[in-house]
This record gives C-alpha cells, sequence and structure tokens, in this order.
C-alpha cells in the first residue's frame, strides 16, 4: 500500500480522477487536501513568500502522518524544496516534474498557461536550467483558438486551468496531476527519495510555527 | 496485460539474459505488466568508441524496429548509452524509454547536480552526448569512473570484493570533491552493486534499468509516447534491410 498525500491550491478546482482505468498501482492511495494561500491568486513574489509558508504547513506531518509521498498539484511548486528539507519521502511536484519529464518525450517543451501562473512559471524555467529546452509559455485567453499557436509545439504541458485548450492533437500532452502521482508511485517502487545534500535539513524545526503562522490556512478535502 | 520489450545492447546466451533479467528484481512494479528480454543481433565488443556507436545505434534498431507490430506495448533499452533511442523512437508509436536520458532528468527531480559513476573512463563518451542533446552539461557535476575494466556478459560476478568498494570510493569523492548530491549508475552493468552503493552513500543513487521500467509502465498508463514532432518518421522504414543485416551479423 502506497499512500500519497496529494495537496492542490484551493483556488483552483483540480481533482485527480482515481478511475477505473487502473492509472494508478492497485494498492496505492491518495489522499487529497486543498491549501488555502493568504494572497491569491500567486502572481507576484508577496504571494509566493505566503503560498509558501502555506503549503511547508500543510505537509509537513506528512510523513508523521503514515503518508509515504507527497506530491504537489500547483504548478508553481510552492513549498516544495522546504517541504524537501523537512520530509524524508519524496515530493514530486508538478511543474518541476512535468517540464523535466516533457524532455524524456522531445527536445523542448511548450508551457500552456493562465495568466495566474505565467509569471511563476518564466521563474521555474530559468531557475530550473531550462531556459534553452522551454519553447515558450503561451497563456491562454478567453476564446482564443489555441490550436494555431499550438501546432509548432514538440511535447505540451498543460499547467493548471488549461486543460482541453489543445483540443485533438498528436502532440504528446503532460498532464501534471497524474503525472506527478505516477512517478511518486516510480520512486516509491524504485526506493527513491530525494537528495539529503541538496535539501539540508534544518538545525531547529519550527513545526509548531509554521503551524500558528498558517492558522487554518488549509482546508482538509480527504 | 502490458508487455515490455527490454533490448539488450550485445548478444549473449540465456544465463548471461539471466543477469539483465534480475534488474527487475530491484523495482517494485505495478499490476498488469510483463518484461521480455532480447539480445541484439549487430553489436560492437563493447562501447568504447564512435564506431561501436554506430553499430550499437543499428543493432538496437534492428532488435526492436518490429516491438510494435509484435503487440508489445513499450520498449526499454538495456544500456545507458541511450544507442538506438532516437531511432526507434522514429519508427515506433509506442514509448521507447532510454535509461541514460531518463536518470538525468529523474535525477534532477531529486537534486540539483548530479554525478555519473562509471566503470571507466572510456564510456565517457556515451555520457557527454546524452548531456549535450539535452543540454544539461550545467546541472552535471562530474563524471568519474572507478577505473574497473567492466565485462558485459559475466557483469560484476565474482569480483564483488575488489569491485563495490572501488565503486563507493568513487561514489563518495562525487559528493564530497565534485558537490553532486544525486549519483546515476553509468551502466546498467553496473545494476548489481546498487544495493551496496545505496546503503552506504549519503545521496540517492539511480539505478538505471529498473528505473526505465517503472517509466515504461508510467508511459503505458498515461497514454504518454514520445513526441513525432521531435522524432520524425523516416519516408520508408528499411526492415527488410535491417533484418538481413542482423542474419549477416548473426552468421559472422
Amino acid at each position: 500500500m502506497s499512500r500519497i498525500l496529494l495537496l492542490s491550491p484551493a483556488d483552483l478546482q483540480l481533482s485527480l480522477d482515481q478511475d477505473g482505468e487502473g492509472t494508478f498501482d492497485a494498492d496505492t492511495q491518495v489522499v487529497h487536501r486543498r491549501v488555502a494561500y493568504a494572497s491569491c491568486p500567486p502572481i507576484g513574489a508577496h504571494d509566493w513568500a505566503l503560498a509558501d509558508l502555506a503549503v511547508l504547513a500543510a505537509g509537513q506531518g506528512a510523513q508523521d502522518e503514515g503518508f509515504d509521498a507527497v506530491c504537489l498539484a500547483d504548478f508553481g511548486d510552492f513549498g516544495a524544496n522546504a517541504l524537501r528539507s523537512v520530509l524524508d519521502i519524496p515530493v514530486v511536484t508538478a511543474g518541476r516534474a512535468s517540464m523535466l519529464h516533457a524532455l524524456t518525450l522531445g527536445s523542448r517543451f511548450t508551457v500552456l498557461a493562465t495568466v495566474r501562473d505565467r509569471n511563476r512559471i518564466g521563474k521555474l524555467v530559468h531557475e530550473y536550467g531550462l531556459d534553452h529546452q522551454c519553447a515558450g509559455i503561451i497563456v491562454m485567453e478567453q476564446g482564443q483558438a489555441m490550436e494555431p499557436l499550438l501546432r509548432q509545439a514538440e511535447v505540451l504541458v498543460m499547467a493548471p486551468g488549461t486543460a482541453g485548450a489543445a483540443g485533438e492533437t498528436r502532440v504528446p500532452t503532460v498532464d501534471p496531476l497524474t503525472l506527478t502521482v505516477k512517478l511518486a508511485e516510480s520512486f516509491l517502487g524504485l526506493g527513491l527519495t530525494h537528495s539529503r545534500v541538496a535539501y539540508p535539513a534544518p538545525q531547529v524545526s519550527k513545526a509548531d510555527l509554521l503551524t500558528a503562522l498558517a492558522g487554518d490556512g488549509f482546508a482538509r478535502g480527504d | 496485460m502490458a508487455r515490455v520489450l527490454v533490448v539488450v545492447p550485445f548478444p549473449m546466451d540465456e544465463g548471461n539474459v539471466a543477469k539483465r533479467r534480475a534488474q527487475l528484481d530491484a523495482v517494485r512494479l505495478g499490476d498488469g505488466i510483463s518484461f521480455d528480454y532480447r539480445p541484439v543481433r549487430i553489436a560492437p565488443a563493447n562501447y568504447v568508441s564512435q564506431q561501436d556507436s554506430v553499430l550499437a545505434d543499428v543493432g538496437i534498431l534492428e532488435a526492436g524496429m518490429t516491438a510494435q507490430a509484435e503487440g508489445y506495448d513499450a520498449v526499454c533499452i538495456d544500456t545507458v548509452s541511450d544507442s538506438g533511442m532516437s531511432a526507434l523512437r522514429s519508427v515506433l508509436d509506442i514509448p521507447v524509454i532510454g535509461p541514460g536520458r531518463h536518470a538525468m532528468l529523474a535525477a534532477l527531480m531529486l537534486g540539483e547536480r548530479f554525478s555519473i559513476l562509471a566503470m571507466w573512463d572510456r564510456w565517457r563518451h556515451l555520457y557527454t552526448k546524452t548531456l549535450a542533446e539535452l543540454g544539461l552539461q550545467h546541472k552535471c557535476a562530474s563524471i568519474r569512473s572507478a577505473g574497473l575494466q567492466p565485462n558485459n556478459q559475466s557483469l560484476l560476478a565474482g569480483k564483488e570484493d575488489e569491485f563495490f568498494p572501488a565503486l563507493h570510493k568513487a561514489a563518495m569523492r562525487c559528493v564530497e570533491e565534485d558537490g553532486a548530491d544525486v549519483i546515476l549508475l553509468g551502466s546498467t552493468t553496473m545494476h548489481e552493486a546498487h544495493a551496496y552503493l545505496a546503503e552506504r552513500l549519503p545521496v540517492p543513487i539511480i539505478n538505471p534499468g529498473p528505473l526505465t521500467y517503472r517509466l515504461a509502465e508510467a508511459a503505458i498508463k498515461l497514454r504518454l509516447p514520445h513526441s513525432r514532432a521531435s522524432y520524425p518518421s523516416p519516408s520508408d522504414v528499411s526492415n527488410e534491410r535491417l533484418s538481413a543485416m542482423g542474419a549477416i551479423a548473426q552468421g559472422l
């Protein structure tokens, strides 16, 4: 049995299709909780700092609760590195995992996003050292025909809020939500987790402080 | 039941194929997936020069090109060189998983900089090629070898006492001197050392063959094959010509 905690932002109605088609291992159990950020939508650095805090507070107890992995559904990867620093279990994040996985499928990827995530994705692409591999970030606008913009893409990464916007396409299309859970299963199956050298543990845990600061900011949806 | 073809990059007998198949013991897989192992007919003696790379590409293409028609759902290539991966992707619509590319990208989901731990320096060109293709040279802390001559048939059997500590010593230098926070085994032939190293290293170490099995399963279940724009189809697939080449090589 693999128990996976999925954290998604409360401002987006993301839901994991735990279908009957067998996408996930039979013994995988996903518990989905929604996290409310203090400042939303998270379009700039002020909002991002508060989103980091909210996600860290929501996920820091996952290991003690008996979860085997944590998946972060927000493409902004808020709180991801901080969670890795306090958890030994794998933390798989939608933005990082989707963009890296896209490069297993083609040479360059295109991200389709809403205006909510545009700035954050640009920042992450640069931080992850993927400027040369990212063909572009296309912001979906209401009423705009997306197909012509996407025709030249090698691989499409669909940030939250863009599902279905690419229409019928032969271009490989990465759905970050299902991918993160599938990769979490993979890491668990291989006995892998993140590097403690890359994500050193704090000398002093501030779990109580973080919980107090976040207050009731996250709502349980399990 | 999903079926995956694992292309083994050297001709070999069933006993040595079993040493390759033993990589399955290192991963917990989901339900309903099985793996068949097929050695190539065309191969170099080893993978130490560009001549060898040409033969490896052709040999793996020949061994895997009919996989889709045979009913397989994915192909894994059992060499970190990723030889033949691009060629197979150009002729197959099913996922084709190369351990080199996938291990480097998976490493960046676990840390910031990785090192590649090789048996010997003569494999270096294999890694620099994939790093260049990915454009991720800046994420590679080092390529280090233990200065050990590999055997692509018997693998590490009988040499554990000498080889395992030497690999551990080289891996520790990757961490302490080069700044790696994740290590990749530089060859699927090194899989027998993985558990020994994983117990002793302060950083994650990726076992690339078993990784491909899990990622093949993920690709099948997510219905996520490679991009046709990145791997365009040939105007005509040279099936007969390649099969004839395989028969020639097998007869030599």
